[in-house]
């Protein structure tokens, strides 16, 4: 779909630090994006390279885990969420921004019943009767497709599979019809085929309430396959920046390049492009550009010695890599 | 002779006793599952989450008693072995695992890891036995410094090469690997991949790979056997498999893989059967 | 779930059975002829005869069981050698007040218990999760009767907060039996609380830290609304255990307990009979006892089934 909606979340320069062992590890630095009303962004990365943190940021939560946000801004609807606290929060988390996790089993609380549980998100929300409260879960629930709703809002988590879980934890996300859905690997720990259902769903109903997604995954097929632009990340930084089919066609980051390259490809024989050695954990990443160690293009005294900032690359499009305008890197090959 | 053949193997799990003990509800895992394994070669063992894979790998070495069927390895019936034939037996067959940090002591240094199973096996000297492991890793690419770390200090992507120059130290013909790289980062996933290839090629190993992930079974097995529901439903040359599935569930299967190619700039899609 | 209940309660009986068989054989081997301590300070041989004969004394320990067996069973519980009150309506009647200090003791280790456990939980690592680890690793180490002691030495002799000892009916007047109460409560509850507390804390930090806890925040509910609600209930299924145990400990502890502060409990009756070798009183207690502690555990799996929905199937 096209982007022309208005700007909902302008996240700017968003760093979060945790405080460890030797004091405070800058997990997430600089992160810049945006998301428009109706639009589906896709955050790609894989672990450890901030992607979790980011979307956790944005609304807050990385405080109950002990972070802190010392710069950045995250102007949601016109407010700077970074100066909000967790009262004025509250009121935005569940109402104006929901959210579904990974684990679709374990996010749902076992004592209660999935009915119960989206029940409350309302009730606390709009303040509405427990009955009418009730009304909408049902509505909700056969939203979602899930058979018999007014019967499997009165089961408990465990009597339903990690499909329905996360069907049910769409429902309640958008229980009260956000702006902004936030999802965080929500089909990662799902079969194939249930993967596929669970994106169909997620595309219907974008298309359905024209609620904005900030879609994050490791998985460059599902990204792919659900977003219209897309931030790569690594090492705690956005690196590149794209629409979806710009990035796909032709990346200006030599790590998305070469994540691409990674994907397994018919064809391509035996032998996997590989990117050598390993993901650099938090607190230990290379000076200069953090991919550089690991980066066949990489040169001396201009890739590892200056922090290096997002730099245009094409129209809407940047990359933090010194040498984007001098590289030519191949993409997704289309057929 | 296959190196590996497995014939109609069954394996149920008790779900629920009455009061007695005795079981009145049973979960069949493996239903009827038969399979071979030629020296060198890759079968691929893939399905969704249930669909018996992982007891299917086990049984093939053992580590699960299946309840029927038979398995023979270089024409040895596997089950009929006692204690300590089928311990011998065991170093020529070996496992790894999804999640290695589990399967190494945590208070072993690696190199005293990977030595192990000289001694278990062969009751071999400590200054032999860390000399071959020394080899191994320096083989699976890591370096000499690792030797005397513990798993904690390693990535996830090390370990895995932990686990498999471990599984090589008694020089097996076939190696049963459960999700060897489902918990690897994509970058790091391809570097273990092609070691495991290369380590193929040079020892004419054969992996018995179990995986859900069809992207990556399409690149690296000879031969795929899906299955579902404990049943395998479709067995043939990952090509062809691939190419032209015979089953809809297959076919299902497949098309459920997300590829990374924007939805606007997909070729419509082409008709699979 | 109920079905558990049932399976339960169904092997009462045989409990009941043989704990009053172990108890009957544990007082006839102890050393106190309850012939002799009836007869007096100067007894006559045949007087202690006399009474050997009338009580049955002589007979085989498993006749005088079944005998006792019997009547029980019928409902008689049979009488003290010495006071020759029916042992079942003493008991009935001092029932009452053994009911009314578990009361009190388990509603203050219901409410330090997770008061303390969930400050305790709050902030891992920091001053009050230390505070609660520090205080509770004491409060397991002091002796309930010293501490008893040192209540009444303090709140009733030295400051007079509390009346030193005794015991008043809640009918006739509630705040004095509340008063009355409140010490040996704190007594019997101290190690308890800490022990269930210390248990909370931990099974409530894990709680917090799972991913449905995340969610319930993602949500925009409050802290309170999140810890006492989403995660208290998960967090007191492992503290359920602990709990059970506890109460069985107060009704043990509740016999010294009685002594320090002077109440006329069960406590005070068995020990009575225990120094007379008076067999039909502490048979009574201990029966008592045990039904309570059967029933306090039937109570502990409805809550669990209460608690933990997979358990109600």
């Amino acid at each position: 779909m096209t982007v022309d909606g208005a700007l909902l979340l302008d996240v700017d320069g968003l760093t979060v630090e945790f405080n460890g062992p030797n004091g405070w590890v800058r997990a997430v630095e600089d992160v810049s994006f945006q998301v428009h009303a109706g639009e589906i962004v896709g955050l790609v990365g894989e672990s450890g390279s901030g992607k979790t943190v980011t979307s956790l940021g944005v609304l807050g939560l990385t405080r109950a885990q002990g972070g802190r946000m010392p710069h950045g801004r995250v102007v949601f609807e016109g407010t700077d969420l970074v100066t909000l606290d967790d009262k004025a929060l509250n009121r935005i988390r569940g109402r104006r921004i929901g959210m579904v996790f990974q684990q679709p089993i374990r996010s749902l609380n076992p004592a209660f019943t999935i009915g119960e549980q989206i029940a409350e998100t309302i009730r606390h929300h709009e303040g509405i009767s427990r009955s009418d409260a009730w009304a909408r879960t049902v509505t909700l629930l056969d939203k979602v497709h899930i058979p018999e709703p007014a019967k499997r809002a009165r089961q408990f988590p465990h009597e339903f599979s990690g499909g329905m879980c996360q069907r049910a934890m769409i429902a309640m996300a958008l229980s009260c019809s956000p702006s902004l859905l936030i999802a965080d690997e929500p089909t990662t720990a799902l079969d194939v085929t249930v993967q596929a259902v669970v994106l169909d769903l997620m595309r219907e109903i974008q298309a359905e309430t024209g609620v904005a997604i900030l879609f994050i995954s490791h998985d460059l097929g599902v990204i792919a396959d659900m977003a219209d632009t897309v931030a790569v990340m690594y090492a705690g930084q956005v690196v590149e920046r794209a629409s979806v089919e710009e990035l796909f066609i032709s990346p200006r980051h030599p790590y998305t390049a070469g994540l691409m390259a990674a994907v397994p490809r018919v064809g391509q024989g035996r032998q996997l492009v590989a990117i050598e050695g390993n993901v650099p954990d938090p607190g230990n990443y290379p000076t200069g550009c953090r991919f550089h160690n690991r980066c066949e293009h990489a040169v001396a005294m201009r890739c590892d010695t200056d922090l290096i900032p997002l730099l245009p690359a094409g129209e809407a499009h940047d990359s933090r890599c010194v040498r984007t305008s001098e590289l030519m890197l191949e993409g997704v090959v289309v057929a | 002779m296959s190196l590996l053949e497995a014939k109609h193997l069954t394996k149920r799990f008790a779900v629920k006793r009455n009061l007695f003990g005795r079981v009145t509800e049973w979960f069949t895992a493996v239903d009827d599952v038969s399979f071979t394994v030629e020296q060198g070669e890759t079968l691929a063992l893939v399905g969704e989450s249930g669909a018996g894979k992982s007891t299917t790998g086990r049984m093939a070495l053992r580590l699960i008693e299946p309840d029927m069927g038979e398995v023979r390895f270089e024409g040895e019936d596997l089950l009929a072995l006692d204690g300590p034939a089928m311990r011998k037996r065991r170093q020529d067959m070996q496992m790894i695992f999804q999640d290695p940090f589990s399967s190494l002591a945590p208070h072993r240094t690696i190199g005293e890891a990977v030595a192990e199973p000289l001694l278990v096996h062969f009751g071999m000297g400590s200054k032999e036995r860390l000399a071959i492991a020394a080899g191994l890793l320096d083989r699976v690419g890591l370096s000499a410094a690792v030797r005397e770390r513990y798993p904690s200090e390693l990535s996830g992507g090390q370990l895995q090469r932990v686990a498999i120059a471990r599984a090589l130290t008694l020089e097996p013909k076939l190696i049963v690997c459960d999700e060897p790289v489902a918990a690897l980062d994509v970058s790091v996933r391809a570097q273990v991949l092609n070691l495991m290839h290369d380590l193929q090629a040079e020892r004419k190993l054969a992996y018995l790979f179990v995986s859900h992930d069809l992207a990556l079974v399409e690149v690296i097995a000879d031969r795929v056997a899906v299955m579902s529901h404990g049943r395998i439903v479709e067995e043939g040359p990952s090509a062809e498999l691939f190419r032209s599935p015979k089953t809809e569930y297959t076919a299902e299967l497949l098309s459920a893989v997300p590829r990374p190619v924007p939805r606007s700039l997909r070729a419509p899609a082409t008709t699979l059967g | 779930m109920l079905k558990l209940v049932g399976r339960r309660l169904a092997w009462a009986p045989l409990i009941l059975l043989m704990i009053s068989f172990f108890v009957f054989t544990l007082v006839d081997l102890a050393p106190v002829d309850p012939a002799v301590a009836m007869a007096g300070n100067n007894p006559d041989p045949a007087l202690i005869a006399q009474l050997r004969h009338d009580f049955h004394l002589s007979d085989p320990l498993p006749v005088r069981y079944v005998r006792w067996l019997g009547h029980a069973l019928h409902g008689d519980l049979g009488n003290s050698y010495f006071t020759r009150q029916p042992v079942g309506r003493s008991v009935l009647d001092m029932l009452p007040i053994n009911l009314s200090m578990m009361l009190v003791a388990v509603v203050m280790i219901l409410v330090g218990g997770v008061l303390l456990g969930v400050l305790g939980a709050l902030r891992p690592g920091k001053i009050l999760d230390r505070l609660v680890t520090a205080g509770g690793s004491v409060a397991v180490a002091v002796p309930p009767f010293w501490l008893g002691l040192l209540m009444v030495l303090y709140l009733s002799v030295f400051h007079q907060v509390f009346p030193a000892i005794g015991y008043v009916k809640f009918s006739t007047s509630p705040w004095e039996w509340l008063k009355h109460l409140l010490m040996p409560g704190f007594a019997l509850s101290t190690l308890p609380i800490a022990t269930v507390a210390l248990q909370l804390k931990g099974s409530l930090t894990e709680t917090l830290g799972r991913d449905y806890i995340l969610t319930a925040r993602a949500k925009g509910l409050a802290s309170k609304t999140i810890i006492f609600k989403h995660a208290l209930r998960n967090a007191a299924i492992p503290v359920l255990t602990v709990f059970g145990l506890q109460v069985a400990y107060i009704i043990g502890g509740s016999v010294i307990i009685e002594q320090v502060f002077g109440i006329p409990g069960l406590g005070s009756y068995l020990i009575t009979a225990a120094q007379a070798g008076d067999i039909n009183p502490i048979l009574g207690v201990v029966v008592l006892s045990t039904m309570v502690v059967i029933l306090m555990n039937a109570a502990v799996d409805i809550a669990y089934g209460f608690l933990n929905p997979k358990l109600r199937a």
